[in-house]
């Protein structure tokens, strides 16, 4: 490491130093002139970045996790805010060198090398310093409420079914959503104002009220006016639909609107009627466009699933939220939450991963091509 | 009376313009008017496409040329007039227009493929959802097209792939494979680069020669004398002289023709 820096440095350190020396008081002359420094400070950063993130958990995992008395003692032991404090120091020392030294490296590769080491130290000092505060206070009574899982893997089977239906709730929202935003978007794009009118007036409406309120007007006012008597799932799945298709129509709204004129001309020029134009080349088009927004709604979705606990729980079709909320009101303890949150991210982070996928694709525009 | 797309009279007599047509015309403009909000853009056009002419229209920017060209396959609606195609007027609201547009062909300046599909399908689309083909037949027809404008060999690439020549050449076979009686081009070499000219050109020499009627936008005025059998020269809005190409370009009657050719001449 030290050698390839040597070699890579080889032409520009002869001809630094005496240009730079006079004009430099000596300190920071040293600071210019010392070739490892660069490394140091990268080797500091990212080792700081590393003891923070992977100390604690070490400590945690080696004194291990399943009781969460020893989690609390672990968390409050000397060893515990020892690297915490070491992590954060060692970060704050490479911040600042790496901060006032970058400017003055001779070569782009020691030069970057300063600025991730800075970069790297303040976020393990942040990281370090916010733990070590957070550890300070009453970790006995933090770790029973929300690090123990004891009710929780007993719960389980509840768990994964509720996360069943959370996705249930959500696939079928999502894609009646899709479904109704489009039809609100051929609605919203017409050249008539007759019928863009009633697409505008839906959109904002349900664009400008929470999604609380609507579930709730929905669920217990339809009841009254329909006479029909629903199950929250059901009432949740029509509440949900409703506000994705709002955003969804918005979503391919700008979608169409932002395909070039040419393009509705040369279908219509060819003899295309206006619905076949509409179908065979400008939705298609859309469609692919905002493929990133319509993943990032489905994202959206998965979270508000959660909003059927305001509107009533029945037994038998609880979503994870639901589980995770009863199992807190009969244990008093907030570890159901912890839990639930992991359900969510198990969820999510793969739709995320996928929305960036997708995102990537389109730049590179292998998706606008087909 | 008959009830008619825009508005029903001449703005200033008060009737409907009534112009002789020589009943041979394929396509006639017969006083067209168009506004865009407060600008009159068409100030009454009256032109006649017989069968098999290649029509030159040149002018400077802005005088109207892409909206008359547009308005002869309604693409843009005019104000007062009317289109006349193989003997019946379009401007009727009861003439099914999508069937007339698949008559007359039409390719812009900046090609508008469908972006979405491969070269083959942006031609044989049409085919199958217009003329109601088969996807054999249509892939055949359209095989074909594309043989006749030099791109067989790209026939499965995507339209962004292709070069703007190429690209300007598939829009011309899209439209061809639709049988046209008539094809109008607005400007299709403007947006192209200096070398990939050539080959759009080369095209539609080709359709002139096999006696294609066509209307065609140009600012190529070596191009427009040599395969144009008329020119017509617009400037604000109005068809200002029309005749011969040799003689207009030798010899211009109006001042405003004759400026413009100098204009040309010096940049
Ligand atoms: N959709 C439109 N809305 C408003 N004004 C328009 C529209 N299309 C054209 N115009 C106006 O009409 C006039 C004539 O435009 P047109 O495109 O027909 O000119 P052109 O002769 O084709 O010019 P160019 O050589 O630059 O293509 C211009 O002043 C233009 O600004
Ligand atoms: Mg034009």
């Amino acid at each position: 490491m030290q050698a390839a820096h040597d070699v890579g440095l080889g032409e520009d350190v002869t001809a630094s130093p005496p240009r730079r020396g006079p004009r430099k008081s000596t300190m920071r002359g040293v600071l210019a002139d010392t070739r490892a420094l660069s490394a140091a400070v990268l080797v500091a950063g990212c080792g700081a970045l590393v003891l923070a993130i992977a100390g604690p958990l070490l400590i945690l995992f080696t004194r291990g996790i399943r009781d969460y008395e020893v989690v609390a003692s672990a968390l409050q032991s000397p060893s515990f805010k020892a690297v915490c404090l070491i992590a954060g120091c060692v970060g704050t020392v490479s911040m600042f060198v790496g901060t006032f030294s970058y400017r003055r490296m001779p070569t782009r590769v020691s030069r970057g090398q300063a600025i991730i080491g800075a970069i790297a130290g303040l976020e393990a000092a942040c990281l370090a310093f916010v733990v070590a505060l957070f550890v300070r206070g009453d970790m006995a009574t933090f770790a029973l409420n929300f690090l123990n899982f004891d009710g929780v893997l007993d719960q389980t089977g509840a768990f994964l079914e509720g996360m069943k239906n959370t996705l249930v709730i959500t696939v079928v929202s999502t894609v009646c959503g899709v479904a109704l935003g489009l039809v609100v978007a051929l609605l919203a794009v017409s050249k008539r104002a007759i019928v863009r009118a009633p697409a505008r007036v839906y959109v904002n409406v349900v664009r400008g009220t929470p999604l609380l309120v609507l579930l709730s007007l929905l669920y217990f006012g339809l009841a009254l006016g329909l006479r029909i008597n629903w199950t929250p799932f059901v009432a949740v799945i029509v509440g949900l639909t409703i506000n994705a298709g709002a955003y969804c129509g918005e979503i391919f709204r700008a979608g169409l609107q932002s395909l070039e004129r040419g393009q509705m001309e040369a279908a219509r020029g060819l003899g295309f009627s206006y619905s076949k134009s509409m179908r065979l080349i400008l939705v298609p088009q859309a469609v692919r466009r905002v493929i990133p927004p319509l993943m990032n709604e489905f994202i959206i979705v998965t979270k508000d699933t959660s909003l059927i606990v305001f509107i009533g729980v029945s037994l038998n079709k609880r979503d994870l939220f639901s589980v995770a909320s009863q199992g807190y009101s009969h244990y008093f303890n907030a570890s159901f939450y912890v839990a639930s949150a992991l359900g969510y991210l198990i969820i999510t982070l793969p739709l995320i991963w996928i929305v960036n996928k997708a995102e990537k694709r389109l730049r590179s525009g292998l998706v606008a091509l087909g | 009376m008959r009830v008619r797309r825009g508005t029903s009279a001449d703005p200033k007599s008060g009737r409907w313009p009534r112009g002789e047509w020589n009943s041979s015309g394929l396509i006639q403009a017969q006083g067209l008017h168009k506004w865009f909000g407060d600008n009159e853009v068409l100030h009454g056009i009256d032109l006649t496409v017989d069968t098999g002419e290649v029509i030159a229209i040149i002018g400077p920017s802005g005088s109207g040329k892409s909206t008359l060209l547009r308005c002869l396959n309604l693409l843009e609606l005019p104000d007062y007039g009317q289109v006349i195609f193989k003997g019946q007027d379009i401007t009727d609201v009861r003439v099914d227009l999508n069937a007339v547009r698949s008559r007359i062909g039409i390719v812009f300046q900046s090609y508008n493929l469908f972006p979405h599909l491969s070269v083959l399908e942006n031609v044989a689309i049409a085919l199958r959802e217009i003329r109601k083909l088969s996807r054999r037949e249509a892939d055949v027809a359209a095989r074909a097209e594309l043989h006749r404008v030099g791109l067989q060999d790209k026939i499965d690439a995507m339209p962004g792939h292709l070069s703007g020549g190429q690209q300007q050449r598939v829009a011309i076979a899209r439209a061809l494979g639709m049988k046209p009686d008539v094809m109008l081009f607005d400007e299709i070499t403007s947006a192209l680069d200096p070398e990939l000219v050539g080959e759009v050109l080369e095209v539609l020499r080709m359709l002139a020669s096999d006696h294609m009627t066509m209307v065609l936008v140009t600012h190529e005025m070596s191009f427009a004398r040599e395969v144009g059998t008329r020119l017509v020269f617009m400037d604000d809005g109005r068809i200002v002289e029309e005749g011969d190409p040799r003689q207009l370009f030798s010899a211009p009657k109006t001042e405003r023709l004759k400026r413009f050719l100098v204009d040309l001449g010096d940049r």
